[in-house]
């Protein structure tokens, strides 16, 4: 095996160590919002109470619903059916509404009647958005950040493997009872080893899910630069054309489902269902029903089945099924979507996502660490640095925890800056997510103890606000075995535990002592 | 049975990351208080055992889903080897005295 020359490790310390104090909080930030991800649906039912139905797994007749629907939904062009599962207990419904805006609804799959809801964006509408693109919509730019950070992500794994001296011999080292310094090195360095893989197929799996917004020209140039075209040879898109105006009825969505269902079984040789039924033109003669089965249960690999009916006469229109080349693709989609049926797999997901935090927070301290005690300490770069850092990492866990504790206390008609009461939540994390750099900015490394001393309060706060205003006691939905709630609520008094912890061990009267001890060279 | 591989899944990943780490001087030296050489079994056992459990996995849930949960059970596995080697090494000893029963 070839010598690493000093030169190139040092090269590769460099690159580390600067896109991981550019782009580390970032990264921390996506990460959050990933590792919470893995738990959407659950967190949905946390925040939306009036979900907490018991899946039946009845069979739904869309004809039956859409007989039901209220008028606006009813004559829209565009109507989707979300098939309600375990994980998502109502039937979820969009569409767009006569003046071309989306509109959601839920409807209780018992009676097929719309539930009425609380008003909030919850994991599906907030927490997974923030996690592709920070929810910075304009121009796709918080898109291209993030698609930056995992860019930067590969690039920080490959550089830290060069810059580990003692990689296998220092495998299983971690040495809390060491200089701080060194502690925080064993445990980046620990936390980095044992999820490398997955660290390193999250940001690569990202990539790939988004590279036609990264790259577009290369997808579509065997398609004669459409796009569109590409999509559907990808993804099975159909585009029904205009509508011809002519008012028709819509044959039966229930048989049309059975028969896709049908047509896709029998390739498979297992049964295969439908999770989403889209009318296109909707009450026109042109009009198509579009059946997809994107997430199956039973793997990891993404959708391969799309089948579009003709809405008038039920006849297949288009029977696609992706080619093996795009399985494969499929794969490492399906591996970041983490939507299969595999819960011991989703749990550790959700250790990995919690690890790769640690990861990248550990990175950041040890940065401030090595330059504790020293001239940098006292210059702006470093106070813009740790500043960043605490509110990063306690601030955003902080904020995710203020956004939960809104969710229950915002009032139904309370009046947000803007936009409507699921924006306030919103609002009130972005609020508490600036205070908290404020406060890191000013306070210094005594933010540290105050601020997991808050997310402690907070996740207190949102266990009791839960059980207050819906009765949900973890009590209740312990003996009840509604593991959604329950869990969260265990997962809520797991963080304040370890929260008040970490604020016992960062009180200032022992912080100076320890932050300022020089390192010896080892 | 699809519980049962499961455990002795993670079991065996646990053991071969324990096994693995005892397969290092400082470890071993650390667990068993003694300056003796762990030698090649541990670490042979320890591959052993991961193999195993890699191959038990695919078994399991075929592997589309063992590349996913293969790698990421046995870097959970080697992350309680870490803490159980900080902060209970004694924990293992009994694996040391399985594999020199003489000592």
């Amino acid at each position: 095996m070839p010598r690493i020359s000093e030169d190139f490790r040092q090269a590769m310390n460099w690159t580390h160590t600067w896109l991981g104090v550019v782009l580390g909080i970032v990264l921390f930030a996506v990460f959050w919002m990933g590792t919470l991800t893995v738990f959407a649906p659950e967190i949905d039912r946390w925040m939306i109470p009036e979900t907490r139905i018991a899946y039946d797994g009845r069979e739904i007749s869309y004809d039956r619903l859409l007989t039901q629907l209220p008028p606006d939904a009813a004559t829209s062009d565009y109507v989707n059916f979300v098939v309600p599962t375990e994980r998502h207990p109502a039937i979820g419904i969009f569409y767009r509404d006569s003046e071309g805006a989306f509109q959601n609804l839920l409807l209780d799959p018992r009676t097929g009647a719309p539930i009425s809801v609380t008003d909030s964006h919850a994991g599906s509408g907030f927490i997974y958005p923030f996690h592709l693109s920070l929810t910075i919509e304009w121009q796709d730019l918080g898109y291209w950040i993030v698609g930056l950070a995992a860019l930067a992500m590969l690039l920080l794994l490959v550089s830290g493997i060069f810059v580990h001296r003692k990689i296998i011999a220092e495998f299983f080292v971690f040495r809390p009872q060491r200089k701080p310094r060194r502690a925080t090195l064993d445990l980046h360095n620990l936390s980095s080893l044992v999820g490398l893989p997955f660290y390193a197929l999250m940001p690569f799996s990202g990539l790939l899910i988004f590279a036609s917004l990264y790259l577009p020209w290369g997808m579509a140039e065997p398609f004669g630069g459409d796009m569109d075209k590409a999509e559907a040879a990808i993804s099975g898109a159909y585009d029904p054309g205009p509508r011809t105006g002519r008012p028709a009825p819509i044959a039966s969505l229930d048989a049309m489902k059975r028969k896709a269902e049908a047509m896709w079984s029998e390739v498979e040789g297992a049964p295969v269902k439908t999770n989403l039924v889209r009318i296109l033109n909707n009450g026109d003669d042109s009009a198509a029903v579009y059946f997809r089965n994107t997430f199956p249960k039973d793997r990891v690999v993404l959708s391969k089945y799309v089948a579009v009916l003709d809405g008038q006469t039920g006849k297949v229109i288009q029977n696609f099924a992706k080619p093996p080349i795009g399985e494969a693709a499929a794969w490492v989609e399906g591996a970041h979507f983490v939507q299969f049926g595999h819960w011991p797999l989703r749990w550790l997901y959700f250790l990995g996502g919690l690890g790769g935090c640690v990861m990248i927070a550990t990175g950041n301290l040890f940065w401030l660490r090595s330059r504790e005690g020293k001239l940098a300490h006292a210059s702006l770069g470093y106070r813009t640095v740790e500043a960043l850092t605490i509110g990063g990492v306690t601030g955003i866990i902080a904020a995710t925890g203020a956004f939960f504790v809104a969710n229950r206390l915002i009032p139904t008609d309370a009046f947000p800056v803007t936009g409507e009461r699921a924006d306030a939540e919103v609002q009130v994390f972005w609020l508490v997510w600036l205070i908290a750099f404020v406060h890191a900015a000013i306070l210094r490394e005594r933010a540290w103890a105050q601020q997991a001393w808050a997310i402690a309060a907070l996740a207190v706060a949102a266990v009791a606000s839960n059980a207050l205003s819906t009765g949900d006691h973890i009590g209740m939905t312990l003996a009840g075995a509604e593991w959604a709630v329950a869990g969260m609520d265990l997962l809520l008094l797991i963080t304040a535990g370890i929260a008040a912890w970490a604020g016992i061990r960062l009180a200032p009267s022992q912080t100076p002592a320890r932050l300022f001890e020089p390192m010896p060279a080892e | 049975m699809s519980m049962l591989l499961l455990l002795v899944a993670v079991l065996a990943a646990l053991f071969g990351c324990a096994l693995l780490a005892l397969s290092q001087p400082r470890h071993w030296q650390a667990v068993t208080h003694t300056r003796s050489e762990p030698g090649r079994t541990p670490q042979r056992l320890g591959v052993l055992l991961l193999t195993a459990s890699i191959v038990l996995t695919i078994l399991r849930d075929g592997a589309s889903f063992a590349a996913l949960f293969s790698p990421v059970l046995i870097g959970s596995a080697a992350l309680v080897t870490a803490m159980v080697l900080t902060w209970c090494p004694r924990v293992l000893r009994p694996i040391t005295k399985m594999i020199t029963p003489t000592n």
